[in-house]
């Protein structure tokens, strides 16, 4: 009998260690680093990512920690996805504090290259995907632009260093009350947000030159397609709620016709089973 | 011999599998409600992993507890009742995700194990309970026995029961009154009467208690469109309308000024206001808040109204799977003299029926419209008549990248075999037609183009391209088929609307390179200036479509009713390029539902060896006895076999049945009683135990073949009889497999009983283990390969268990001879 207690007790010592690395997980954070990166570029991920150092970060650090984020993921990808060529977008991508519009128990996460989730059922976007957007947009100085689906409010922030004229509506109240909190700490006291509707747009501020749709419907909303300018676009970002699949830029031409061209970041060639990021 | 007595014990535990076993299927249908699919492979494998982790509980502290037994049945009795309610609420407030994200990956899989360890401690506790009982009246076993597959069969009968009439969140209550029920009958022989009631008033009372201090709720997971509607009505902004509860799903209909998400618009005019059809938590359709045809003039510019154009004039249609009724607005918009609209959840038709005429409820009344309730694949192979038009209206949705968990279900329409009974039920100038959502790479609609042009091939079609025509925009594409090849005629028109509608055409017969991939632009191949779709209706149509298909790199195999996964598209050799190219977002654009039952069967398999087979085999009772892997190989294969064939059956049934649910219920509960039958009749056999193991396990796979070569001989003529006719037919065409099937088991015990009863222990464990790993098995092979892989696996699994049985017996007999000479 003592022999069965004896490995009983070693069964749970085992399963207690188990439970601990479970408990770290649920702890937050964590998630599989990726593969074949060099050492020196490849961010820490993974349950131990947490316990590199405390958190918050100095100033600083965060500005070093965006500039790697621009450098790796943006200007020149280390997997050779194709670069955000748009000077002004990457000097809003440095300008922006991603940081500021994270929760708190994924500060450590802030600049990686991926989504996290924010609450409400939302993510703010893996910043490739954001300064994707942001050039499809081709926003210029003085454009009105308008956001449909504020969401943390980083993406607004980033239009707002390259037009004063942004305008962003949110469904969801304590989401659209935390956005607009949030920019105006961080002082971008330029972008109007709203919490309604946003299938109807902006009517009072319309039209705008470009609009920006972050949750796509089964159709393109017609109010939202006449407060387009002529001459003006729209980008919807279409995919599930992780994950951006590809980006639809709708045109709309001088005689009110639709055209629209898909802009994505993974190529593939079937016939050799080759996948690439574009 | 056993005596024939009914043992005190039967009745209650009898009662206590009944109620283990509901709450099993009840399981599922919380998992429905709570998250994307009822995981019945992964529910299955956590009740099996707790009966076998309750065996090896037993073995460690078996003299204890038999010694005890008078308490500590009746005690374990009111553990399981109390246990069920309580898990389904502490589950109930885990946060279970079905998209996993990398930067909270490991947070995400570790609730959902947390989730699955607490609703295993009702089905530990209720099979540690049984296991006392076979343990402590261990001379009638096989009438005990008996009894506990009797009353598992009665319980998979009590679920659907319970189900329409009780929120999900309240089965574990309803399942837990069988339990008590059984505590104070094996209470009956108690004195003082009043005493023989304390154990079950205890557990109704701790029932009640957990209720009041933590009210049930079933829980979701986040990113469900449930919880988006929980977050607009928190702050007013929708309401639920009705609600309605069935075996099937739980559909509910919320309103909100905020919906406008109708699919496949393509005009000027937004939708009139709607209210949403909501089964199980997901977004089911839209029901338009109209009372006239004239209201829905706006449908005129959708993509679909686009196919009546190709379509012979007043129509007869055919909507399979229509939920919320605006395809059902737009076929009487376009003449439709005949409207059939099959639904298979009739709580749909009910639901939308309670609702004023003008409010949407007017369209149930049009006269052309006829409502029935039935399996579309059902309704089109057995009960259809000639249609103009048939819209697969169950694709009509735009999944995203990580098909997810939908990978998962079965859907027997979108096989090529369910294809060509809908091609068949056209009339010659007829049209079918399925428009779903662009994904990124292509993966949804090449797999619909190459399923609909096999299902043209096996109805004697020699050039499928020359009856397909598909156009898109920038979200939708729609493919329509004919059975006649399309005339100039036609194409013509499809120019015009192509034109008209500033839709992008994709391919038909004749199409030039300069129309190709405009006004709506998608990535093309190199070298080509049409997209992915016109360039995989060419491949598909050439020489090399087998290569094209084995190439792409989602899974774009033509489903058929042997391997009848539509979504899932999973390519395992793909995953490792996505991870190269994607990094970690890998895992939000690999299909991870094929992933995940991977991952389950690896998971269940690691802790059913450190919770079952390894402290069994470290016991030192057990480990001291010769003739361990024999007996493991034995009652593992019969364990394996045994689910095996029953998770063929249930697929086979569902054709039968036509109700996936009804036919789980009774191809479970057949199993169970037929195979208690075949128990009980092992325990009056009189011929040595392994003659007639040996005999049992090499008849169930003849019986087994046989089942599968005659059985839609058998089961045919009943297949447009009503569904309880279905249903007795399919238990009849069961029960002789299954009555075989209860035999190797008992007779494998009492040959351990009579030759080495300490290995007793360890055949459960083994037993279990082996049908812990057999649901998520028989789930991965089926999903690769096909379930006739499965049922072959299990007929191997017999032929391995007789092969032991006999090299057994003759060991034994030529080691008793031995002794007889020395002697």
């Amino acid at each position: 009998m003592s022999g069965i207690f004896r490995r009983c007790a070693g069964a749970a010592v085992v399963v207690a260690a188990v439970v601990v690395y479970i408990a770290m997980g649920l702890a937050g954070g964590g998630g599989a680093g990726p593969p074949d990166r060099p050492a020196a570029t490849r961010p820490a991920t993974g349950p131990w990512a947490d316990w590199r150092g405390p958190v918050p970060k100095s100033a600083a650090q965060r500005v070093a920690e965006r500039r790697r984020m621009v450098e790796s993921q943006i200007a020149r990808p280390w997997d050779g996805r194709q670069p955000v060529a748009d000077e002004r977008v990457i000097g809003a991508m440095l300008a922006v504090p991603r940081h500021a519009f994270v929760p708190a128990d994924l500060q450590a996460r802030a600049y990686d290259d991926t989504p996290l989730p924010i609450g409400h059922g939302q993510t703010i976007s893996q910043p490739y995907i954001v300064a994707l957007m942001t050039e499809a947009l081709n926003v210029k100085p003085g454009d009105k632009v308008l956001e449909i689906g504020t969401g943390s409010g980083y993406q607004a922030a980033v239009l707002a260093h390259l037009t004063p004229h942004v305008y962003s509506v949110e469904i969801i109240e304590p989401l659209a009350k935390r956005a607009g909190a949030a920019l105006e700490a961080e002082g971008y006291d330029t972008v109007k947000v709203r919490n309604a509707d946003g299938y109807f747009g902006w009517k009072e501020h319309a039209p705008f030159d470009a609009i920006i749709v972050t949750c796509a419907a089964g159709h393109l909303p017609p109010p939202l397609w006449e407060q387009l300018k002529p001459g003006g676009r729209i980008v919807v970002p279409i995919g599930g709620v992780f994950e951006v699949q590809r980006l639809v830029v709708i045109a709309k031409t001088e005689d009110g016709k639709r055209r629209s061209h898909t802009i994505t970041d993974v190529r593939f060639v079937p016939m050799t089973g080759h996948i690439e990021r574009r | 011999m056993a005596r024939r007595y009914l043992h005190p014990l039967a009745v209650p535990a009898a009662l206590l599998s009944a109620g283990v076993l509901a709450f099993e299927i009840c399981l599922m249908r919380l998992l429905l409600a709570a998250s994307w699919h009822h995981f019945a492979f992964v529910v299955l494998s956590v009740a099996l992993l707790s009966f076998g982790a309750s065996g090896t509980f037993l073995t460690i502290a078996r003299i204890p507890l038999l010694r005890r037994a008078h308490t500590a049945i009746p005690v374990l009795f009111v553990c399981t009742a109390v246990a069920m309610p309580l898990a389904v609420t502490l589950a109930g407030r885990i946060s279970i995700e079905a998209r996993f994200l990398p930067a909270i990956l490991w947070q995400q899989i570790g609730h959902w194990m947390l989730y699955w360890m607490v609703l295993g401690v009702p089905l530990f506790a209720g099979a540690t309970a049984t296991g006392l009982v076979l343990m402590h009246g261990a001379d009638a076993v096989a009438s005990l026995y008996a009894a506990n597959l009797l009353g598992s069969g009665i319980g998979a009968l009590l679920a659907p029961v319970l189900m329409p009439v009780v929120p999900p969140q309240w089965l574990g209550h309803a399942c837990s009154v069988p339990a008590l029920a059984g505590c104070a009958l094996l209470m009956r022989g108690v004195a003082p009467a009043a005493a023989r009631f304390i154990l079950p008033v205890i557990g109704a009372a701790a029932v009640a208690a957990c209720t009041i201090v933590l009210p049930p709720r079933v829980g979701g997971d986040p990113w469900k469109f449930s919880a988006h509607l929980q977050r607009l009505a928190d702050q007013g902004s929708a309401a639920r309308l009705a609600v309605r509860y069935s075996p099937r799903s739980t559909i509910e209909l919320y309103r909100s000024d905020t919906f406008h998400d109708l699919p496949l618009l393509a005009g000027t005019q937004s939708p009139p206001p709607l209210d949403a059809i909501v089964i199980d938590g997901h977004l089911a359709g839209w029901l338009l808040r109209i009372g006239s045809i004239e209201q829905a003039a706006f449908l005129d510019d959708s993509m679909i109204a686009a196919t009546y154009a190709l379509a012979p004039r007043a129509p007869r249609v055919l909507l399979a799977g229509e939920t919320g009724c605006a395809n059902v607005w737009l076929a009487a918009r376009r003449g439709a003299r005949r409207i059939d609209v099959v639904q298979s959840d009739p709580g749909i038709t009910a639901i939308i029926g309670g609702r004023p005429p003008q409010e949407g409820a007017a369209v149930l009344h049009l006269p052309q419209v006829r409502i029935v309730h039935a399996d579309p694949r059902h309704f089109v192979e057995h009960r259809g008549d000639e249609y103009d038009l048939i819209q697969l209206v169950t694709l009509e949705s735009a999944p995203a990248g990580g098909g997810g968990m939908a990978g998962l279900a079965q859907d027997y329409l979108i096989t090529v075999e369910g294809l060509a009974a809908c091609l068949r039920r056209l009339a010659p100038e007829g049209v079918l037609v399925a428009a779903r959502g662009i994904q990124n790479p292509p993966r949804d609609n090449l797999k619909l183009l190459a399923t609909l042009m096999a299902a043209l091939r096996t109805t004697g079609v020699v050039r499928p391209e020359d009856h397909l025509v598909v156009f898109r925009d920038f979200q939708w594409v729609c493919t329509v088929v004919s059975r006649r090849p399309w005339s100039d005629a036609h194409v013509d028109a499809v120019r015009a609307l192509c034109r008209d509608r500033q839709l992008t055409p994709v391919w038909y017969r004749g199409i030039r390179a300069d129309e190709l991939n405009q006004p709506d632009a998608l990535p093309s191949p190199p070298g080509s200036k049409g997209d992915w779709y016109h360039y995989a209706v060419a491949a598909l149509a050439g020489a090399g479509a087998d290569r094209f298909i084995r190439d792409w790199p989602f899974d774009i195999r033509p489903p058929t009713d042997d391997r009848p996964f539509f979504r899932d598209f999973c390519r395992l050799w793909a995953v490792n390029a996505m991870r190269r190219a994607m990094g970690e977002m890998w895992l939000t654009r690999t299909e991870t539902a094929f992933l995940f039952v991977c991952a389950a069967a690896v998971v269940i398999a690691v802790a059913g060896l450190a919770l079952i087979v390894v402290p069994l085999a470290l016991a030192g009772d057990v480990r001291r006895q010769r003739g361990k892997a024999a007996t493991a190989v034995y009652f593992s294969a019969i364990g394996l076999a045994y689910m095996l064939l029953e998770t063929m059956a249930m697929t086979r049934m569902s054709h039968l049945v036509g109700d996936a649910l009804y036919a789980a219920s009774v191809t479970i509960c057949s199993f169970l009683i037929f195979s208690s039958i075949g128990s009980a009749l092992a325990g009056r056999l009189h011929t040595a135990a392994s003659r007639c193991a040996l005999i049992a396990v090499l008849a169930v796979p003849a019986a087994a073949l046989l089942f599968t070569m005659f059985q839609p001989a058998i089961t045919a003529p009943a297949a447009r009889g009503p569904l309880a006719m279905r249903c007795a037919v399919a238990a009849i065409a069961i029960a002789p497999a299954a009555i075989l099937m209860g035999i190797p088991m008992p007779l494998g015990l009492r040959r351990l009983h009579e030759n080495n009863a300490p290995l007793i222990p360890w055949a459960w464990g083994v037993n279990g283990f082996a049908s812990v790993l057999a649901a998520p098995l028989a789930m991965v092979i089926s999903m690769t390969g096909g379930f006739v892989w499965t049922g072959l696996l299990a007929v191997l699994m017999y032929v391995v268990a007789a092969t032991v049985a006999v090299v057994q017996r003759q060991c034994r007999q030529s080691c008793s001879g031995a002794v007889g000479n020395r002697v």
